[in-house]
This record gives C-alpha cells, sequence and structure tokens, in this order.
C-alpha cells in the first residue's frame, strides 16, 4: 500500500474526499477567506482547488482518517497474503501425498502447482491487454477489494464513508484500478506460490521422494519432449536439468527404487521460475503501474462541486465597480401622466400635414391613406431627427393639424425629445405624436415591455410640449377597416355615403 | 504579457445592448441594469477580466449615446467658437458648465472613450440607420481611438446586415464585429477578441491567453452540466420501489413516490444547471412532465431484466467452474469434473442470489417492484439536453425566459436511454433510492457508466 500512495495520490484523495462529505458547505467566513486565500497562491486550477480543499477545518480530521483507511486496507492484504501461503502450503503437501506413499508423480506435482496458476495468468494477460479497463476488473484482486468494500460496507458516519468512497474510487474505479486489482491478484499468487515452494523445500528437506512420471497409453518418448520442452528455459538459465536418461529410468517401474538424478531440485527450480518468479515481477510491475496511475489521475475538475468552486478560485472576472456616477437630474422620473390610449381627436377645421420622425415606410404605405378617395393630407415625408426641422420649418403655421408618426420599436431617447421639442416649437399646439407599430413593438419585446414603451413614448411627448390629448396611439402597419376609419377622423375626412 | 490591462470602453446609442454585451461577455448575469427603456445605465460601470490574478481587459460599460444629433451640434459650435480642434471640443465637454449638463451622459461616454484604447460601438441591427447613428460614428472618430463596430442581435430575423455594413463602410469602418448578446455563439467571441488583439498588438498574447481560459471553462461546464443531467438520469433509470402485489394501493402509492421523487430529482437538476452555468433561476422555469402512468410496470420479467439476468448467472457459472477446475488441480485432480461441476452451480446460485435474489424473494413474497419507464426516462434526457443546449447558447444579456421546447427529440432520449439502461436493476446506485447524502458505492461500471452517459449529453447538446 505504501508503495502505490503518493503524497500526490493523498492530495487528490483528500480532495475527493471532501467534496463527497460536502465538507465546503456552511463555512464561516473566516474559515472561507482562508481557504480562498490559500487557493489564489496557487497556478493552476487544480493546484488552486486542492489549496481550497487543504485548508478546509475538516480536512486534518480527513488525512487522519486516510492514514487510518490505508493501514485498514494494509493490513487486510497482509492477512489475505498470509492466507494464500498457507493455502499454497497446504496445495503443496497434498500435491506430494496424493499418491502412494513416498512416490511423487512429477506432472502431478507441477500441474497441481502451476497449472491453474498458468491458466490464470494466460487470462489475465488475455484480459489486460484485449479487454477494456472495466472489463478486466474481475478476478482475485477485484474480489479482494470488493470485500473489502462489503466489510466496511455498513458505515458509522457520513464523514467516513465519504472518505471510503474517495479511496474505493481513486483505487477501483479510476484508471488505476485494473493496475491495482492485478498487483492485488499477483500478490496473492505470490504468496500461495511461495508457501507451496516452502512446504515443498520443507518435504524435500526432511523426506525420502521417489521421483516418477506414469503413462498408460504415451510413450516413453511423450515424455521425453514434455521434460526437455520443460527443460530447455531452466538449463539456459544454468540450471541443473535431468538427462533424457534420467527422464527415460523416472518411467514408474512398479517399485520404488533409488534415484541419483536431480528430480527434487528440477521441481523446486521449475516452481520458481514457471511460478514464483512472473508472479513476483508481475507484482511489481502491476503496482509500479498503479503507482503511475493513481499520481497521474487528475481530479475531475469538470465534477459540478469543482466546476461551482473554480470561478471564485480564480475569477475571470476580477471585479465590477462603478467608476463614475450618474448625472444628478431627474431624466428617469418615474411619475407617469395618465394617458389614456383609447381617446379620438375631433376632426380638425382645416388642412392636415403627416410627417413621420425616424419611423419605418408603414404597411399600409406612405403616406398613409383612410382609401376612401376623399383624403386631402399634405405629405411632409419622413425624416431622421435634424431634418425633421427643417421639414416643417416655415410651413407649420398652413396646417390646423401637423401629425408626426413615431415608431413605438425606436428607444424614446433625449435625441428624439430635442427633435420633437423642435418641431412643437414650429406646430405648437397642432401638433399631434401618432405612436404607429404596437404589433412590431409587440413582437419585439413582449407585452409587458411594449407597454412601458409606449408610456415612455407618451411621457417623451408630453415633455416635448404635446398634451396627454394629442398623442394617439393607431398601428399603421395594421392595413384594417378601424385603422383607416381612425386614421380617416384625424384627417378629418368623412367615409363616403356617411354624413 | 503586458502588465497593465488594456481598456475597452464599450459605447453606442441608448438601448442597443451595450450593458447586455458586457454580462454576455463577463458571464454574469448580474452586471448592471438591463431594459427595454432608454438611458437605463446612466453611470459607468467597469469589468475586469484577469487569468490568475493578472488583468487582461478593463471593459467599461457607457451611458448611452441619445442626443448625438444634439451633441454633434453643440461640439460643432464650440470647435468654431474656441477656435479649438475637434479634440478640445470633446475633452473640454466634461468640464463644461451646468448649462450643458444636458449632455453630461453623452459626456461621461466620450470620456471613457478619450482614456480607453479601443472603443466597442455596439450597434443594433434590427434599427434601420438613421442620421443620429452617423452623428455618432462622426464624433467617435472625431475621438482619436480606434472604434470596433459590435452588430448585435444579428441572429434576430428583422436583422439588416448588410445596410448596417454599407453604412460603416461609407464610413471606413470595415472590420466589423458580428456579437448576438442574447444568442450566444463561441466563434463570434474569438472573432471579437481576435480583433481586439490585432488593434492593440502589444495585448494579443495575453488576449489569445484569455480567450484559450474562456474556452477551456467553457467546455469544462458544459461537460460537468452533462455531468449532472448523467447523474440524474443514472438515479432515475436505476430507482426502483416494491409493493405487495395483493395491495393496489400501495402499487398507485409507490407509483406516486416514484413520480415525486423524479419530479424532485430533475428540479434539483434545473437549479443546479442554472446555478453552474451562472444563470438565474428566473431564466427558466421548469414545467411539470407528463410522467405516465400506464407504462410503469413491474418489470422483473421484463425482457431486458431477463436477457441481463441470464448473461450475468451465465458469467458467474463460468467464474465457479473455472473455480471448481482450481480445486481439481489442486486436489491432483482426483476430484475431476465434479468440482467444476459444483462450482458453476454454486457460481451460478451465489450470482443470481447477489443481483436478483431481493427480487426472487420479493416476487416469492408477493412483492412486485417498480421503475420508471422507458418513455419517461426518453422524454427526461431528450428535455434536458435541450435545455443544456440552449443554456449554453444564451447570452447573459438575454432577459427574456427560456421557454420550453414544444417536443424534445425523441431521437435524443433514445440514444441516451440505450446508455442508461444499464443502470436498470441497480438500485443502489439511484440517490432516489439510497438517499441524497450517501454517496454512491465506488463501481468502474459506474463510474464508466456515468462518463459515457456525460460524453454523449455533452455530443448531443452541443
Amino acid at each position: 500500500m505504501l508503495f502505490v500512495w503518493s503524497k500526490k495520490a493523498t492530495k487528490r484523495w483528500l480532495v475527493n474526499a471532501l467534496a463527497n462529505a460536502g465538507a465546503y458547505e456552511g463555512l464561516s467566513a473566516p474559515a472561507r477567506a482562508e481557504a480562498l486565500r490559500a487557493a489564489h497562491s496557487q497556478k493552476s486550477d487544480e493546484n488552486r482547488v486542492i489549496a481550497w480543499f487543504q485548508s478546509l477545518p475538516d480536512a486534518p480530521w480527513f488525512i487522519q482518517q486516510g492514514i487510518k483507511e490505508r493501514r485498514r486496507f494494509g493490513w487486510m492484504m497482509l492477512v489475505a497474503f498470509i492466507l494464500a501461503l498457507i493455502a499454497g502450503g497446504a496445495t503443496g503437501l497434498s500435491a506430494l501425498s496424493g499418491g502412494r506413499d513416498g512416490v511423487v508423480n512429477i506432472i502431478w506435482v507441477l500441474g497441481s502447482l502451476l497449472g491453474l496458476h498458468i491458466i490464470m495468468l494466460v487470462a489475465w494477460i488475455v484480459a489486460i491487454t484485449l479487454l477494456s479497463p472495466q472489463s478486466s476488473m474481475h478476478g482475485l484482486g477485484a474480489l479482494i477489494m470488493r470485500l473489502w468494500q462489503t466489510i466496511h460496507k455498513k458505515s458509522e458516519q457520513s464523514k467516513t464513508a465519504a472518505a471510503r468512497q474517495a479511496f474505493i474510487d481513486m483505487l477501483m474505479a479510476g484508471p488505476g484500478g485494473r493496475w491495482m486489482a492485478s498487483g492485488a491478484s499477483h500478490s496473492l499468487w505470490t504468496g500461495y506460490i511461495l508457501g507451496a515452494f516452502l512446504m515443498l523445500v520443507v518435504a524435500f528437506s526432511a523426506r525420502h521422494y521417489v521421483f516418477v512420471w506414469e503413462t498408460t497409453i504415451l510413450s516413453a518418448s511423450d515424455y521425453g519432449y514434455i521434460f526437455a520442452w520443460l527443460s530447455k528455459p531452466l538449463d539456459l538459465l544454468g540450471f541443473v536439468v535431468p538427462s533424457p536418461a534420467d527422464v527415460e529410468a523416472a518411467g514408474w517401474p512398479g517399485e520404488i527404487l533409488d534415484q541419483p538424478a536431480p528430480w527434487a531440485p528440477f521441481i523446486l527450480v521449475a516452481v520458481l521460475v514457471y511460478g514464483l518468479l512472473p508472479r513476483v515481477i508481475l507484482s511489481v510491475f502491476c503496482l509500479y503501474r498503479t503507482r503511475r496511475a493513481l499520481d497521474r489521475t487528475e481530479i475531475e475538475l469538470e465534477r459540478p462541486v469543482f466546476q461551482a468552486l473554480i470561478p471564485q478560485l480564480a475569477p475571470v472576472v476580477q471585479k465590477t465597480r462603478i467608476i463614475d456616477d450618474a448625472p444628478a437630474d431627474s431624466i428617469s422620473s418615474t411619475e407617469r401622466p395618465q394617458w389614456d390610449d383609447d381617446h379620438s381627436l375631433p376632426a380638425p377645421g382645416g388642412p392636415v400635414a403627416i410627417m413621420g420622425l425616424e419611423c419605418a415606410v408603414p404597411l399600409m404605405g406612405w403616406p398613409p391613406e383612410p382609401g376612401n378617395g376623399m383624403a386631402s393630407v399634405t405629405d411632409l415625408g419622413i425624416h431622421d431627427g435634424r431634418e425633421s426641422e427643417r421639414a416643417v420649418a416655415g410651413k407649420a403655421h398652413r396646417f390646423v393639424r401637423l401629425i408626426v408618426v413615431v415608431d413605438l420599436v425606436a428607444t424614446p431617447d433625449r435625441g428624439m425629445e430635442a427633435a420633437l421639442k423642435r418641431i412643437y416649437a414650429h406646430a405648437g399646439e397642432n401638433l399631434v405624436v401618432l405612436l404607429s407599430r404596437k404589433a412590431a413593438c409587440l413582437e419585439r419585446l413582449g407585452s409587458r415591455d411594449t407597454s412601458t414603451r409606449l408610456s415612455d413614448w407618451v411621457m417623451t411627448a408630453h415633455r416635448a410640449g404635446c398634451t396627454l390629448h394629442s398623442i394617439v396611439a393607431l398601428d399603421l402597419d395594421g392595413d384594417d377597416a378601424d385603422t383607416r376609419a381612425a386614421l380617416a377622423c384625424l384627417y378629418g375626412v368623412r367615409e363616403q355615403g356617411r354624413p | 504579457m503586458t502588465d497593465t490591462p488594456l481598456h475597452i470602453a464599450i459605447v453606442g446609442h441608448t438601448n442597443v445592448g451595450k450593458t447586455s454585451l458586457m454580462r454576455t461577455l463577463t458571464r454574469s448575469r448580474d452586471f448592471g441594469e438591463v431594459s427595454s427603456r432608454p438611458a437605463t445605465t446612466r453611470h459607468v460601470e467597469m469589468a475586469e477580466l484577469a487569468i490568475g490574478g493578472a488583468p487582461v481587459l478593463r471593459l467599461y460599460d457607457t451611458p448611452g449615446l441619445e442626443d448625438s444629433s444634439g451633441l454633434l451640434g453643440h461640439l460643432d459650435h464650440v470647435r468654431q467658437r474656441q477656435g479649438n480642434d475637434w479634440l478640445a471640443a470633446i475633452d473640454s465637454l466634461g468640464r463644461e458648465g451646468s448649462e450643458e449638463s444636458k449632455f453630461a451622459q453623452e459626456a461621461k461616454a466620450l470620456s471613457q472613450v478619450r482614456q480607453a484604447d479601443i472603443a466597442l460601438y455596439v450597434i443594433d441591427v434590427r434599427d434601420q440607420v438613421r442620421a443620429r447613428h452617423r452623428d455618432e460614428l462622426e464624433i467617435l472618430g472625431r475621438c482619436a481611438k480606434p472604434v470596433l463596430p459590435v452588430l448585435n442581435f444579428i441572429k434576430a430575423p428583422d436583422a439588416r446586415m448588410d445596410d448596417w455594413r454599407e453604412a460603416l463602410a461609407r464610413v471606413n469602418m470595415h472590420a466589423v464585429i458580428t456579437f448576438d448578446t442574447v444568442v450566444y455563439d463561441e466563434a463570434d467571441e474569438l472573432e471579437l477578441y481576435k480583433k481586439i488583439a490585432i488593434l492593440a498588438d502589444k495585448a494579443a498574447p495575453a488576449i489569445e491567453r484569455l480567450t484559450a481560459e474562456l474556452m477551456s471553462r467553457r467546455r469544462q461546464r458544459h461537460l460537468a452540466a452533462s455531468g449532472l443531467v448523467a447523474d440524474l438520469l443514472i438515479d432515475v433509470a436505476a430507482a426502483e420501489y416494491s409493493y405487495s402485489l395483493d395491495d393496489e394501493d400501495a402499487r398507485q402509492h409507490v407509483i406516486d413516490t416514484l413520480r415525486d421523487k423524479v419530479r424532485t430529482r430533475e428540479k434539483e437538476t434545473v437549479s443546479a444547471l442554472l446555478a453552474l452555468l451562472e444563470f438565474s433561476p428566473d431564466d427558466y422555469r421548469l414545467k411539470d412532465f407528463p410522467i405516465s402512468e400506464g407504462a410503469w410496470r413491474d418489470d422483473l420479467f421484463d425482457p431486458d431484466m431477463l436477457a441481463r439476468m441470464g448473461l450475468s448467472a451465465g458469467k458467474a457459472a463460468a467464474t465457479g467452474a473455472a473455480a471448481g477446475v482450481a480445486v481439481d488441480l489442486m486436489v491432483g485432480g482426483l476430484t475431476l469434473g465434479a468440482a467444476a461441476a459444483t462450482g458453476a452451480t454454486i457460481g451460478f446460485a451465489i450470482d443470481t442470489a447477489r443481483k436478483h435474489g431481493s427480487a426472487i424473494m420479493n416476487r416469492l413474497g408477493g412483492r412486485g417492484r417498480l421503475r420508471v419507464d422507458d418513455g419517461t426516462l426518453i422524454l427526461l434526457g431528450a428535455r434536458q439536453v435541450w435545455l443544456i443546449s440552449a443554456l449554453m447558447k444564451r447570452g447573459h444579456g438575454a432577459t427574456a425566459r427560456l421557454e420550453d421546447k414544444d417536443s424534445p427529440d425523441k431521437k435524443t432520449g433514445e440514444d441516451l436511454l440505450a446508455i442508461a439502461r444499464k443502470a436498470r436493476g441497480e438500485a443502489r446506485w439511484s440517490r432516489i433510492n439510497v438517499g441524497k447524502g450517501k454517496v454512491n458505492s465506488g463501481s468502474a461500471r459506474l463510474v464508466d457508466l456515468r462518463r459515457r452517459l456525460r460524453d454523449k449529453i455533452s455530443d448531443l447538446s452541443r
């Protein structure tokens, strides 16, 4: 455990444990300030998150808990290793005492000591190379780790559970999981084969055995091949191996004979080279890979809990502040004049002119016509702010009514107010402000903002000098009978056939 | 990197979305005040954008230029009267006495432009090009600062892009930025910073790092949001409750409980999503979800479940057989075959009991189990994916509430169901079952499922 668990892993474990436990909730202001201060001194988001969690008041308790957890896990692995050692010893003993007393069948001994081990080793190699990390989380190691998880399942308190959860997540669910399970598995196999090996050493030291092979249907040459094949690597490694003559001599003759051939060392060396050695190497390799994976596993910053935190720890928007106050005047007065949009004006007793102030050409065309052929209205055109004054200057006195069409979609700002004021200076009480395009405004702003916009326009026109009675709302985009009738009224034309 | 931040003044006519632009660029729903009324912002407010504590940009939100025609006339008059040049006239604006206070708002904006390195001139492209806009451009053109026009509301159906491009070209503004403060577009934001960097080449490396940081945070937040929905779907797919088969009321009670819990869980997810993406609860209101009643079933014997059961028990049998073989080998093959067969049987029995024991015991004890049906999961998944997608494309300057899409995309929901289904039968994975404070068991399968679901949601909500 100590081998795979580095300081880096502890840091990351601590963050996850504290996050699982919700230890960041309900922090006191000084604790929060302290944590923020610690985080701000770091360069990367991950380090900021680590620093923040490390300085939480709960962190020391969790660090102690982590040591306890790891110690428990270490003890459990040790107990499992000892059990494997004993099981190995028992297997070794039973393999030697399986047949006739004092006679050992070489093939049976090697088969029972190495057979399953080799099958499982091949299975492990297949799993680790071909299967996905999740499906390779089976086998002895995974079983041991699940066992440990199950033993502690009935957790006493949520903080302990959170600490253990983070531990399990890192060891089992993370990228190091498969290597951890593999490492645990190989370690147990190491214990098992070591137990068997020691038992063989003890047995061979204390008793005399005769080593044979037996067959019913195979020939002696088949056994010759098998032993030659098994011996070759051992021979290359410099061990003494039985010669073909020794193999032939070991064929079961039906009685116990004296054997000078090195069968006992051969069996020990075979268990060592084919059993113990690969498992020891793989244990070390897998534990190394676990450590590397644990070291490389970064905190999952995409977890919502960290994402909620990061903007506070390293804000991109550092600060906002007002650097120049609003001017002290009463432009944005909230007093709203009482205006009724459903009123009509009396018919004008003389010529009427119409002008658009920064408005779009209405859907009913320009100038808007009531459509009964009797309209007589002077078109002054559609103009922008400054030009509008020029358009009415010197002409306004000719009309008893000057209708200025404005667009509700446009914002009634001070520029508009100034323009209306200039027109009012020429037209005076004859000025009528027509608020058009309510439908377009509704579409853009929605109903609530449209009614605000309407009253803003009324206020603007009123401030420009217009009486409330001279402000009318009529959507010139609505090319229907009602609109035309209202327009006819404004123009002072009677519809044909009516009195 | 430069030590001093780049100062950028955001100017424009009143009510064109200057504060909305600030909100969207700072991802801050609370910056300033946004309304459809004129002169909503009458002060100058600064926001500083930094990486790792080092300021890169300072953005200044300024009051709108309301009476540019009047102002232009006034500046011209001052210029002629005092024999000053335009710059002197503009600079004298803030210093003038109370009689000019009618341009106090404009004075504040122009003063910021004069102090800034760059001015962003925000335009509502739904508006027609007017004389006042031309006047504003003329005044800004005389401020001796680089001005970048920002075309706002470009995604609106009534946008007049061509008119505006032409009007800007007439005053030699050929480089424009398109940026909709309501409908967020990552590419537009990148382009905005790129063009700023061209105008301020000293700050370019810092700006590049700032945009990289902004984009990486955006991606992380998107994944985090997808993770929230993945958790929701796993919780709902894995949830199950048992009830007495003889008691019809109990069944109804369980249906009601489960439905309430699913609703509560979805509400929690929506709140968490809005908070994570820095929107307020007002930005979206969850409508009640049409959780179907009829399709809720006792699905111990549904084909999916049976297939899984057969599969997992089969795997256990194989493991058991392997264990048996081990026993055989260890005892020297004396029991060859028998142990393997026993092992297989025991393996099957243990695994079946572990995984489905409670289901079978429930059934034998006259109890049934209920889960959330596929249809509900499909709708739930589709709606959440739509919500993430809508929020990721929502500018923080948007004020209109997000409206539910009429019919969530069924295909999306089905794609998610195909993955989420793996959580069926794993009640210990569901916070609906095990309770909120209790964490799920650390299993590589759960972690893998969650990640796959999260990545799929992230893909679908792009």
